[in-house]
């Protein structure tokens, strides 16, 4: 259908060809060749995504002597070593609790806020609009202004909670709290995004099925729970993989805020990788523990797919 | 019709509790977004005293404007941002000149291999960042090209999503209008130009705008593939400002400065053109 067909060149256009020179006929020609056309995009693409990745596996399987520059086949050495790393484990898991804190969390209040603004007020619209602007902000900003707002002495949050009467926090800097406060910036840089997700799939949600509910005399909370969350499935459950696949691959906010102390409570697989690839120079190693995180990621991508063409909901 | 087109409301009596309770909700999460960006513009003219006080300031009580010239020297700014400036309007040109043919032609064309090849362009969008830029390290040394210009700017080139969202708006193009041209004697170079181009136009500004802002953005491609000054970009000068000092003292004020000269930019386009910026990522929301 949406061809350009070589044989539909009409007499005009072999007339209108013909006035034109040789350097406007060979681009012209080009435009019609698609492999001409893909062919940048593409070698880009297989060298820095295709290419590396294959580089990556393949070296995961290797050992790397940074002295002599010597490559032999460990098999799966590299992969055993990690996983009796201790260091390893410890990011696994603060990835996993990192994960369900900003995902459950996260999408729990996007969905609920999201419901909330779409009243298609004045109002509403301009707290949805302010609520999207950390989304476009470089996050090394947030990672300083939330620094300078969470200092234990003398930041705003403690000074806010100390006048209110409430228990202070250490925030970043306290082996319990550094992981949660990551947590709650993560959340708050993604809601604006969420929330804009939601209302779109709100607002293609056809509105005779609220007419229905409300000829049935269904309450708020029954159409919410009845027509709202099932009809939203399929936005909710894209938020849920790709904020859990955002989660996976932290890395900015770790390096900027927290270098993954104190005491590697916010070390996560991300920041691994980079520490052990770049820092310390174990290539083995680092590649080994990003194929750990492609094999999480591309997992959770592929549910996202195979789902998702199903749809979630059931009308 | 009119009803229709109303969005979801549920008709109950919204007593003067529920009133109150909602302008309550959006008092609260106007102060939880906004107050986070008005304390660091703030805290960019405060003193050094007043930066650090255990009573925060909600209000300077002197204004001190050479902390932006201060941030501007101690982040070097006239060096990073000059990167910063280079390496993302070129990405624009770039990105544009790469993605816009590869989208047309996956968009408008019929040719062999079409499915592979459009994977190919989409494994971007499933491969972590994190799998891929220790190899990319590893090549760019052996070619020679770490700490250029043209690797930094080679990296934001492609990106499947960007082609993929183009080849969308080019296969909404309705075909009768290009007959008709083609028709009407213009060569495929004129039904480009003059016909497709316009009719993807909105689409194609949007995704210049999230390429700028990708880059602008970036601070782990900065951090991972360089070695050294040379062309890194802003966002990691600003974080090095972290550990600017006054003999003792750490100067927040400094630091507030340089992240809100960083932020200004995007801050003024966002509020120009809030609804355009939005859209494109409801855009990407919707694969």
């Amino acid at each position: 259908m949406s061809t350009i067909d070589k044989n539909d060149m009409t007499h005009f256009r072999k007339l209108e060809l013909k006035q034109h020179g040789p350097v406007y006929r060979f681009f012209n020609n080009m435009l019609k060749n698609p492999y001409v056309l893909i062919a940048p995009a593409e070698i880009i693409a297989l060298g820095t995504t295709i290419f590396a990745l294959g580089y990556c596996i393949f070296m995961s399987f290797m050992k790397w002597d940074m002295i002599t520059g010597e490559r032999t086949f460990v098999g799966l050495y590299n992969y055993k070593y990690i996983f009796h790393d201790e260091l390893f484990l410890t990011s696994l898991k603060n990835t996993i609790v990192f994960m369900i804190l900003t995902v459950f969390v996260g999408v729990i209040f996007k969905v609920l806020i999201g419901v909330f603004l779409n009243k298609n007020k004045p109002l509403h619209n301009l707290v949805q609009t302010i609520m999207f602007t950390p989304y476009i902000i470089a996050t090394v900003a947030i990672a300083v202004i939330f620094k300078y707002m969470m200092m234990p002495n003398g930041g705003v949050f403690n000074s806010m909670l100390a006048k209110l009467h409430l228990p202070t926090s250490e925030w970043y800097m306290g082996t319990k709290s550094a992981l949660m406060s990551l947590a709650f910036i993560s959340i708050w840089q993604g809601m604006g995004y969420g929330v804009l997700i939601v209302i779109s799939g709100l607002r293609a949600i056809p509105n005779h099925v609220y007419e229905a509910a409300r000829l049935d005399k269904a309450g708020r909370t029954k159409t919410f729970f009845k027509i709202t969350v099932p009809l939203l499935s399929p936005t909710i459950f894209y938020l849920l993989v790709t904020s859990s696949v955002g989660a996976f691959t932290t890395f900015d906010i770790v390096a900027m805020m927290t270098d993954g102390g104190p005491h590697n409570a916010t070390y996560m697989l991300a920041y691994y990788v980079y520490m052990q690839g770049l820092r310390f120079m174990n290539y083995g190693r680092a590649m080994a523990a990003s194929v750990v995180l492609l094999v999480i990621t591309s997992g959770l991508s592929i549910i996202n797919f195979t789902l998702a063409g199903k749809k979630v909901h059931y009308q | 019709m009119d009803q229709f087109k109303k969005p979801a409301k549920y008709k109950k009596k919204n007593s003067l509790v529920g009133k109150i309770l909602e302008c309550l909700l959006l008092a609260f999460l106007f102060i939880l977004f906004v107050l986070p960006f008005y304390y660091m513009v703030i805290s960019s003219f405060k003193t050094t005293i007043e930066a650090m006080a255990t009573k925060p300031v909600f209000w300077p009580s002197k204004w001190v404007f050479t902390n932006f010239r201060d941030a501007w020297k101690e982040a070097n700014f006239s060096k990073y941002g000059l990167n910063s400036i280079i390496i993302s309007a070129s990405v624009v040109v770039t990105c544009l000149a790469c993605s816009v043919p590869a989208a047309f032609a996956f968009g408008r064309l019929q040719f062999k291999f079409k499915k592979p090849l459009f994977a190919i362009i989409l494994s971007d969008m499933m491969v972590p960042v994190q799998c891929i830029f220790l190899p990319l390290f590893l090549i760019f040394a052996k070619l020679g090209i770490l700490n250029t210009y043209g690797s930094m700017i080679l990296l934001f080139t492609y990106s499947g999503s960007t082609i993929f969202f183009i080849r969308n708006a080019f296969m909404q193009v309705n075909n009768e209008v290009l007959e008709a041209a083609r028709l009407d004697g213009a060569s495929e170079l004129t039904v480009m130009f003059k016909v497709t181009f316009p009719m993807v136009k909105p689409v194609v500004v949007t995704m210049a705008l999230m390429a700028f802002l990708r880059r602008w953005n970036d601070y782990f491609w900065n951090l991972s593939l360089t070695t050294n000054d040379k062309v890194r970009t802003l966002p990691y000068a600003i974080n090095s400002l972290n550990n600017a000092t006054d003999g003792a003292l750490p100067r927040w004020e400094v630091t507030m400065a340089g992240a809100t000269l960083l932020m200004a930019p995007m801050l003024i386009a966002y509020i120009f053109a809030n609804k355009q910026i939005k859209n494109a990522f409801v855009y990407s929301g919707i694969k």
